[in-house]
């Protein structure tokens, strides 16, 4: 809400697992302001529009809706030299995942179609899955990132105030070591991305061998 | 920066004028298009509550029976001919507030971006339907409830004669009591400014109980402020109708000054109706937008989007 005394904190990274929610970022332009502008930094009604090519009244109804649900907050207010109070808003993680089970559920198709797209396109990479066996393809991918989205939501950091002190770059990367050192430390996330290799290696044709 | 000063007052006069006489275009035609739609709706509203009142009583003549015997029969009760006055008013009345309350989401276009656009007039009328209406109907409630109280507790003590209090009869006109005007008048300024931040804490998204809520907290907190930038605003309406008021008194008379002065009711009234309410709904929404920014900001150290990752994604 606006004008909260609490601010939340900036989050490394957040899965979106409420369908409301994937349903709200399905519109294009919101999945823009959040996922393109607002998780690298705080930007303003007027700055948005200028980017997205949106009028400013339609882009102020989008961020109200987003604010609503608490995926963007208001950072800072700013008077100009003319005049106008600028709202500066900010997305609430640094980066954002969809949870796929709960994508499937708030899109229906659109996300099926989606999951079986990317295991089809598999083939430009030499990997040839045959129609049958799309649909075991796609549930062990959903699993994998399932899992993969579950321990990555888990807050690994033991010192936020030193982690605000970063540079963008610095934190990526070290969010990444630890992001990949957790994945490789769970068991059963092994287990689904070795079942994941090794079915992949088993549709793979003899092209890919080459590279 | 929140508190008032005479400085700060102006200023705020000054941009929320600027920015009205820079979006005049815009406030025209959303003016123009608000009331067709609000006029629509008003005759919507008037159907849903006449035509089953109609079929009820037993016809037009039956629907005007019904109305009179408000007037003749002791029995109808003061009371019930208030609440079922404002059952059928406030719906009536319900788009018109709706209008007012877009005109505010125009301004806060304005004052969060510099511009607005005729239509977006029409997104804030549909999208916050409900939440408008339900602040104008918390106005009307809080201004004039209060009032009709009075009415009806003066009714019940003192009967009828009650409004031997409130008007002073010459002839066969009746006036105002002078002293009842003003303090009618105290009470109207003094509530609706209490409740000035409502509309654009509504088209924050607050909802219309927390949103009352926030314009009391806002208005007692920032007493200076609101209530300054509301007198101001309050002033220069005084300074428009002025010159109403003289062309009542103009009529028949062949003072100079005077005709002078009536002449300026219709520019008064254009300025009233598009450059003035504008500017009011801008420097309400502006006022609130700065009262609500929150001081405790720290700077955070700057996103720097520069310097390769060396660590790929996941």
């Amino acid at each position: 809400m606006a004008g909260s005394t609490t601010k939340p904190r900036v989050k490394d990274m957040e899965i979106i697992e409420d369908k409301k929610l994937i349903q709200l970022l399905m519109e294009p332009t919101r999945a823009k302001i959040v996922f393109d502008y607002l998780v690298k930094d705080a930007m303003t009604v007027k700055q948005l529009a200028g980017v997205t090519g949106k009028n400013p009244g339609t882009i102020l109804h989008h961020i109200q809706k987003l604010k609503e649900v608490g995926l963007i907050f208001e950072e800072r207010t700013e008077q100009t030299q003319t005049g106008i109070v600028q709202r500066y808003y900010r997305a609430s993680a640094r980066e954002y995942r969809m949870g796929i089970s709960e994508m499937v559920q708030a899109t229906g198709d659109d996300a099926t179609k989606r999951l079986r797209s990317i295991i089809t396109s598999l083939s430009v990479y030499g990997i040839d899955i045959p129609e049958r066996q799309i649909g075991e393809a796609v549930d062990r991918l959903t699993a994998l990132i399932d899992r993969e989205n579950e321990i990555s939501s888990r807050n690994l950091i033991v010192n936020e105030v030193e982690l605000d002190k970063l540079s963008s770059s610095e934190r990526g990367d070290v969010s990444r070591i630890i992001r990949r050192f957790a994945l490789e430390d769970d068991s059963q996330y092994r287990e689904l991305r070795d079942s994941w290799h090794a079915f992949l290696r088993a549709h793979r044709t003899g092209a890919s061998n080459n590279v | 920066m929140k508190n008032a000063s005479v400085r700060i007052i102006l200023d705020d006069l000054k941009v929320s004028f600027k920015f009205a006489l820079k979006n005049v275009i815009s406030y025209i035609l959303a003016l123009f298009g608000v009331l067709i739609i609000s006029g629509i709706l008003l005759v919507f509203v008037a159907i849903l509550i006449f035509v089953p009142l109609i079929f009820t009583a037993g016809g037009i003549e039956g629907m005007t029976f019904f109305f009179e015997s408000f007037g003749t029969d002791p029995s109808a009760g003061l009371a019930n001919i208030v609440v079922g006055g404002l059952a059928i008013a406030l719906p009536l009345a319900a788009p018109f507030f709706v209008a007012i309350g877009a005109l505010f989401g125009m301004g806060r276009e304005i004052v969060e971006s510099e511009g607005t656009s005729a239509e977006g007039v029409f997104t804030w009328y549909k999208k916050k339907f409900f939440s408008l209406a339900g602040g104008g109907l918390v106005l009307f409630l809080v201004v004039l409830g209060p009032l009709i109280l009075v009415i009806l507790g003066g009714i019940a003590v003192f009967g009828i004669d009650f409004f031997n209090f409130a008007l002073i009869s010459s002839g066969t006109t009746s006036t105002m009591n002078p002293i009842i005007g003003a303090v009618l008048m105290i009470w109207f300024a003094v509530s609706l400014g209490f409740l000035s931040m409502l509309f654009p804490a509504i088209i924050d998204g607050y909802s219309v109980f927390e949103a009352t809520k926030k314009s009391i907290r806002l208005s007692i907190t920032y007493f200076d402020r609101v209530f300054g930038v509301w007198m101001a605003y309050l002033l220069i309406l005084g300074a428009l109708i002025l010159p109403f008021i003289v062309t009542a008194f103009a009529m028949g008379t062949f003072e100079p000054a005077l005709i002078l002065l009536g002449s300026m009711a219709v520019p008064a009234i254009l300025f009233l109706l598009f450059v003035f309410m504008p500017a009011l709904t801008i420097g309400l929404t502006r006022v609130y937008m700065i009262l609500t920014a929150d001081d405790e900001y720290e700077e955070h150290p700057q996103e720097d989007t520069s310097g390769p990752s060396f660590i790929g994604g996941l």
